[in-house]
This record gives C-alpha cells, sequence and structure tokens, in this order.
C-alpha cells in the first residue's frame, strides 16, 4: 500500500519535470533573438559558391568582414521580389549609412531563366549596388538548404512558370553569423532597428 | 386575380431593385518595368453599383494577366486570378504590391522608364476601360 502510494509520487514527480521540459522549450523567444545560434543544431547560413553577374565564380568569402542582407528570388518575379529589394535599398538610404554599411545579395531560385546577363540587368534596375548571384541548380539548392528555404515551380499558362518560394530576408553579420530575418509583413521601424543592430 | 397582383408587386419590386449601372473611375496607375515582365497596380473606385474587371489587354507590349501574391507562412506563392476581381457597389479596390496585381510577361520591347503604356480593362458590366499606365522603376 505504501509502496504503491511512493509510486505514484514518483510518477507525479516525472510527470511534473516533463511537463517543466515541455514549458521551457515552448517558451516565446525575444522578438529579436537569431534562430539558430552557434552550436545549435540548425545552423543558418554559412559558405557558399554561387556565379556572379560576370559569370565567374563568387564564393562568400568576398562578403568576409562586411554584413549583409540576402534574399531569394527570381528576376521574371514582378512583383515581391522588385517590392524586397527596392525596400532594403531604401531602408539603407534611410540608415543615412553608404551603400558599403551592408551588402544587398540576391540568390536566384531560377537557375534555369537567370543567366548571369540577366542577373545583371535585374541589378541594374535598383540605383544601388546589389550583388546579384545565380549557379547551377544543384549549387543554388545548396545555398537554400543552409538557409532553410524552400522554392517550388508553379505552371502557368503555356511553357511559363513561376517560382514559389521564402520571402524573408537573412541578415547575417561582419562575422558571417546569421544574425535575424526581416518578413515581408513586418514594418519599417522594426526592420531599421535590425539593420542599425547589424551594422553597429 | 390575386396571383396577378402578387405577379405584378414582384415586377415593381424588381424593376426597384434593379441594380444601378456601375460608374468605375481608374487612377493611381503605375507600372513597374522589369527586365523580362512587368507589374502594375492601380487605384479602382465604383460610384455606380458592382461590376468586376475580367480581364486586361496590353496589346502591342505583352501578355497581360491578373494576379494574386499571398503569403502561405514565410512563402510567396503567386496564382493567376480565375473569375475575376469583385468591386462592390459604391466600392474602392487597390491592385497593389504583395497582393492582387496585373502581371505583364512576354514583353514584346522592354519598357522605359518615364514612357507609358495603354491598357484595356474589360468589366463584366461597364465594358472596356482604357488607361495610359506611366512606366517606372521597383519601388
Amino acid at each position: 500500500m505504501m509502496m504503491g502510494k511512493i509510486r505514484i509520487g514518483l510518477w507525479l514527480l516525472v510527470g511534473l519535470a516533463a511537463l517543466a521540459g515541455l514549458v521551457i522549450a515552448l517558451r516565446p523567444m525575444p522578438a529579436d533573438a537569431p534562430i539558430a545560434s552557434s552550436g545549435s543544431l540548425i545552423e543558418i547560413g554559412g559558405p557558399f559558391t554561387l556565379t556572379g553577374t560576370d559569370g565567374k565564380p563568387f564564393s562568400s568569402e568576398r562578403l568576409a568582414g562586411k554584413p549583409f542582407a540576402l534574399f531569394f528570388g527570381f528576376t521574371s518575379c514582378p512583383d515581391v521580389c522588385p517590392t524586397t529589394l527596392a525596400r532594403l535599398t531604401r531602408l539603407r538610404t534611410e540608415l543615412g549609412k553608404s551603400d558599403e554599411s551592408f551588402a544587398i545579395v540576391l540568390v536566384s531560385v531560377d537557375a534555369e531563366r537567370d543567366s548571369p546577363a540577366a542577373m545583371a540587368r535585374y541589378a541594374g534596375l535598383f540605383g544601388t549596388p546589389v550583388i546579384a548571384l545565380t549557379g547551377s541548380a544543384a549549387a543554388i539548392e545548396q545555398v537554400k538548404k543552409q538557409y532553410g528555404v524552400f522554392s517550388e515551380k508553379v505552371a502557368q499558362v503555356g511553357a511559363d512558370y513561376n517560382v514559389d518560394h521564402t520571402a524573408t530576408v537573412f541578415l547575417i553579420d561582419r562575422a558571417g553569423k546569421f544574425a535575424a530575418t526581416i518578413s515581408p509583413s513586418e514594418g519599417d521601424a522594426a526592420a531599421l532597428a535590425k539593420l542599425e543592430r547589424l551594422i553597429d | 386575380m390575386k396571383a396577378a397582383i402578387f405577379l405584378l408587386a414582384a415586377t415593381l419590386l424588381t424593376a426597384c431593385q434593379a441594380e444601378p449601372a456601375p460608374l468605375v473611375t481608374v487612377s493611381e496607375s503605375t507600372v513597374i518595368a522589369l527586365p523580362s515582365s512587368a507589374a502594375v497596380y492601380f487605384t479602382w473606385i465604383n460610384s455606380g453599383g458592382r461590376d468586376r474587371l475580367l480581364s486586361v489587354a496590353a496589346e502591342g507590349v505583352g501578355r497581360a494577366s491578373l494576379h494574386e501574391t499571398s503569403m502561405d507562412g514565410d512563402i510567396m506563392r503567386m496564382r493567376a486570378i480565375d473569375g475575376g476581381i469583385e468591386i462592390p457597389a459604391r466600392g474602392r479596390v487597390r491592385l497593389s504590391a504583395n497582393a492582387k496585381h496585373v502581371m505583364i510577361q512576354d514583353l514584346a520591347r522592354p519598357l522605359a522608364t518615364g514612357s507609358s503604356v495603354r491598357l484595356t480593362l474589360r468589366f463584366e458590366r461597364q465594358g472596356e476601360v482604357a488607361i495610359n499606365a506611366p512606366v517606372g522603376g521597383p519601388r
């Protein structure tokens, strides 16, 4: 009888401990906390090699020591992609810092249509430096994987297609570490605060 | 007799309730020109009865169609709109970035900033409305 009560008590303790663990695991993260930090299982970002607008390999080592904002898109995208890039260039101006304060990097999710020349024409529309990168389907897939980015071709009328894709902007600090994200739905004030922390 | 009176009353009621004609005006139109495609945004005010934008044509410019961008979590999805876009009586619709918009593909020639594009909007009730939309860069 006594042993039975002790056993029930012990199980209750185990249950409470499990519940406490769950509460800790599910607690909301502070708004500016990185999604992943060094040492965690999921590391966002990391070195990559893609193709620059000159058709030559572009290694992420060229961005070493410089913060950058990285966005995935494609040049046939007339809506979200240019809006996001134009917003980043506008925010960079609003920070009152030079174009050198942080780099804006566009990675294509459309290896099939986005040649280096197409990327160059697209990047040239923003009146400010934008590093536009493309590459082989395999190279792009690798970078997408590093950033946990989704993209998918969606057939349209005729032979045309759109590409649905993750529209998050990834902010990488000057040490090459993932710092924060900016989502399309986020207000300019929050985005500016994140960019200010990034270039601080 | 009763049936005839009922029929007359129903007819009169229907006539009184007949929907007023739509009166659509389009303003704030802008074309965001990219090397291989373009997006068109505009505001559309209706001071009459309900109507529906069925399609858009950009003759000599490219293949225009109605599209909608929506967010599915952090994923941007874009789809062609089937069945047009409804505007309620005395309503206002804004076609804008990251929402419903007109997309022009297969551009016949690059669109120069500062030029304008003639578009024909085809409405279900009002018929065709032509607009000249100024071309600008991404913003």
